[in-house]
């Protein structure tokens, strides 16, 4: 096989994301010519921030063999009480925010808890996690929206743009992104979570606690969700009961169009990035375009059963 | 004074009321490669968990360098420098060879980030320190199997173990891989490391080991000095006395060709030496041909290809003069064969589904109307199969409740309700109690007086000797013998076949 030296620096199996993320950019770039401009470019990243920070935490948790349905509602939840805190009770909104990102990672810690104490499966018991969560934002919400009056907290996490052009929240990805990428690639909590997911009982004969890599795995997407619904109150202004609904397939789904294997053990933060980039590409590109927003939903389904295919096909080549 | 001493070790496995070690006492001087031998099921395997601490004794002691240890887990083990190559490799396939060996062990940078060039250096340092030649970054997943078991005692060596356990390390590997193997071993000794390898192969334990323990059905029979000892005596002492089972095989006429195999092999990916290897047998009606082996000489797969479940590389496989060997298993079911596995847990039953669905599973269309199956007669049938075959308890629990002898009494059951007229058993009493065992003779010989073709595959030699009409030997993959089961038969002939001291004289 010919290796080109940004095929040895992104791995071979990145590279064949980053090929589908630049074909599928060329081809909306071709059929409508606002989409590369890097006004639309940075819209299209700075609305895809939340979805790629919580999908590059799933990509650790899946690696690790657990998945989070949960995520999305714990993302409400965060943005709940952050609302509730500030806006009924009129806390100081730095404190609101620390607040919610603390519950977020209290649930996260549930969800581990959960797992580890009963070894039900993290499908179902996440499953039902995210039911009981909902609730829980419903409920403390009353099923309203809660709106924000916010000035320099709303610009640090969600308004202001870098020099008029970045937007603040595609920062907070990249940061994100990059302390999940060393924490994964580069830190032996990585390997482990790697060997955790690929064969169980190598690890646990090597003596690693794989429980408490997937436990740490839990609240690392619980942190996720949290800091993600700071950047949407930040943007929003505004926070629902409902929102983040369908984030956790949205998450799954990124990440395994960037290579990560559902049955753990294999994946890579930054083909999540990737991955997520490709979702957010099709959605904006559609939307140029023109289609029908019913219509959209069904495309995007579409890319993903097509990016799982070729995945499949690479990686069992590959053996 | 020994290095490691175990003293009266003595578990029972309760599930299925095996004694596995009965009294054990085992003793490996510093600095010497130890052979542990027996045949399958002996307790060699057990021996050495508990000495890993993977399993606990009900009884016994352990000294190790002169001091008292208890082993709870396999870390405990390690860090009393002790190490093991397990049959089936603990590796991460994903991972390179150097992030294997330190796994549980990393070199670390700043407390959490993973030093990847120290333990690349790390791993190139005992690689070196020892005379290996592999590229530490290479891809655990893309290695042969030798070069896997490597990466698995540099696991052991990176610890710093000073007691190596390597058990059955042979069995996957190639005539030279296994000499490098043996390289390697005798290296580690003449540096002061202490060898103990299970195996039931004798011409390596002839050619690596310095003593040699042997075991039998929970027991240690002899140790010996492995100088002071011949293959053929080794070979008595693994098989013990010919134990005569309460079954009467009257003489018989055997019928027509049934099932026959010719010049089968079966290549895998990955193995330089077929695992079948051109294997001709015939089974008449009224015939039990008995294959004997040792494991990992083919039996295994000479199951898998005889039931259909594994599509075989060369050769073809006839039944009643016609070829089935492109068949699937419905197929082959429609056609009267039947099967029962060796795994009847697994592959001989569905665990959660009831008896009584166990039972109709190959047979249900018998039972349906309109697509839904008539419980009443499926019931009815059910029951009045485990009346025939004295099985206990209710049809409608899950066969996962019954014991292993009624298990398989429901798969026999099974496989024998409809109009068969070949049937292949694998290991039909493994793990049985005497009575059901017995059950499961009677049940056979009726069978054959009825006609029908039977493939006897069995480890246990007893078994074969006192059913088979015929008798064949695998070793390597090949049908080392065939003989006439008439009377002139001992366990020590058929032993040495086994084992590969002797092969019928070329085809």
């Amino acid at each position: 096989m010919k290796n080109t030296t940004l095929q040895r620096i992104l791995g071979v199996r990145d590279f064949g994301v980053l090929v589908a993320a630049v074909a599928v950019g060329a081809f909306f770039s071709i059929a409508t010519p606002v989409f590369l401009t890097s006004y639309n470019i940075f819209n299209l990243l700075r609305q895809t921030a939340e979805l790629g920070i919580v999908a590059m935490a799933m990509t650790v948790l899946i690696v690790s063999g657990e998945f989070d349905l949960s995520v999305g509602a714990i993302y409400a939840v965060t943005g709940v009480v952050s609302g509730v805190l500030a806006s009924k009770l009129g806390w100081n909104i730095w404190i609101s925010a620390l607040a919610g990102v603390v519950g977020a990672l209290f649930l996260g810690f549930l969800n581990g808890l959960l797992i580890a104490t009963t070894r039900i499966n993290s499908f179902i018991a996440t499953l039902s996690t995210m039911m009981v969560f909902r609730g829980i934002a419903m409920v403390l919400s009353q099923g309203q929206p809660i709106s924000f009056k916010l000035e320099f907290f709303m610009d640090l996490f969600g308004r202001a743009e870098l020099g008029g052009v970045v937007p603040v929240p595609v920062l907070w990805m990249l940061g994100w992104g990059l302390v999940m990428y060393f924490v994964m690639h580069r830190t032996t909590f990585g390997i482990k979570v790697f060997a955790t997911g690929d064969n169980r009982e190598a690890a646990d004969l090597a003596g690693i606690k794989t429980m408490r890599i997937k436990q740490a795995g839990f609240l690392i997407t619980s942190l996720a969700a949290g800091v993600s619904a700071v950047i949407s109150l930040s943007f929003l202004k505004t926070v629902t009961p409902t929102q983040g609904t369908g984030l956790e397939l949205e998450a799954i789904a990124a990440s395994v169009i960037g290579g990560t294997a559902m049955s753990g053990g294999v994946g890579s933060i930054l083909g999540t990035f990737i991955g997520t980039f490709i979702m957010a590409e099709v959605r904006t590109g559609l939307v140029l375009l023109g289609t029908d927003a019913y219509v959209q939903d069904a495309f995007v389904g579409l890319v993903i059963a097509l990016a799982v295919i070729i995945n499949v096909r690479l990686s069992t080549k590959k053996k | 004074m020994a290095y490691l001493r175990m003293r009266g070790i003595t578990k029972l496995y309760p599930e299925n009321n095996v004694l596995a070690n009965d009294s054990v006492d085992f003793e490996v001087q510093r600095n010497e490669i130890h052979a542990l031998v027996g045949e399958n099921g002996a307790g060699k395997s057990t021996l050495m968990k508990i000495l890993y601490g993977l399993e606990r004794p009900d009884r016994g002691s352990i000294e190790l360098a002169g001091r008292a240890v208890r082993i709870a887990s396999p870390l405990e083990a390690n860090r009393l420098g002790i190490g093991m190559v397990h049959q089936h490799f603990r590796l991460i396939p994903e991972f390179t060879i150097a992030e294997n060996v330190v796994l549980g062990a990393e070199p670390r940078r700043q407390g959490i980030f993973l030093d990847r060039e120290g333990a690349l250096a790390a791993v190139r340092r005992v690689i070196g320190e020892y005379g290996f030649s592999i590229d530490p970054a290479l891809r655990v997943g893309a290695l042969t199997v030798g070069q896997m078991q490597l990466v698995e005692i540099l696991k052991i060596l990176y610890r710093r173990a000073e007691l190596l356990i390597l058990d059955e390390p042979t069995s996957v590997l190639t005539e030279q891989q296994i000499r490098r193997l043996f390289d390697t071993l005798r290296a580690l000794s003449a540096i002061g490391k202490t060898v103990i390898i299970i195996t039931h192969k004798l011409g390596e334990v002839k050619e690596i080991s310095q003593r040699v323990t042997v075991m039998r059905a929970g027991r240690v029979v002899a140790v010996r000095d492995t100088a002071s000892v011949d293959e053929r005596e080794l070979s008595r002492l693994m098989v013990g006395k010919p134990v005569s089972l309460q079954v009467r095989r009257e003489p018989q006429e055997r019928g027509r060709p049934v099932l026959e195999l010719q010049g089968v092999r079966l290549l895998v990916r990955g193995q330089d030496r077929p695992l079948l290897d051109g294997v001709d047998l015939t089974v008449h009606a009224g015939e039990i041909v008995g294959v004997a082996g040792v494991s990992g000489n083919g039996l295994g797969e000479l199951e898998d290809v005889a039931s259909g479940l594994r599509r075989i590389s060369g050769g073809r496989i006839l039944h009643d003069g016609q070829d089935i060997t492109r068949l699937d298993s419905p197929r082959l079911r429609q056609r009267g064969l039947a099967y029962v596995p060796a795994d009847r847990l697994h592959r001989g039953s569905s665990l959660k589904s009831s008896v009584m669905e166990n039972m109709i599973i190959a047979s249900h269309h018998r039972f349906l109307r309109g697509g839904v199956i008539r419980r009443r007669q499926a019931e009815g049938f059910a029951s009045e199969l485990a009346a025939r075959y004295s099985i206990e308890g209710d049809p409608r629990v899950p066969i996962g409740t019954l014991s292993g002898g009624n298990i398989q009494k429901v798969i026999l059951a099974r496989e024998l309700a409809s109009r068969t007229d070949f049937i292949l058993f694998s290991e039909p009493t493994w793990g049985l109690d005497v009575a059901s065992s017995e059950f499961i003779y009677d049940r056979i010989l009726e069978i054959r007086r009825q006609g029908l073709a039977i493939l006897l595959i069995s480890s246990n030699l007893d078994e074969i000797l006192s059913l088979a009409d015929t008798l064949v030997v695998m070793y390597r993959g090949r049908v080392a013998a065939c003989l006439p089961n008439s009377g002139g038969l001992t366990k020590e002939l058929v032993g040495e076949y086994m084992l590969g001291l002797r092969q019928e004289v070329a085809r």
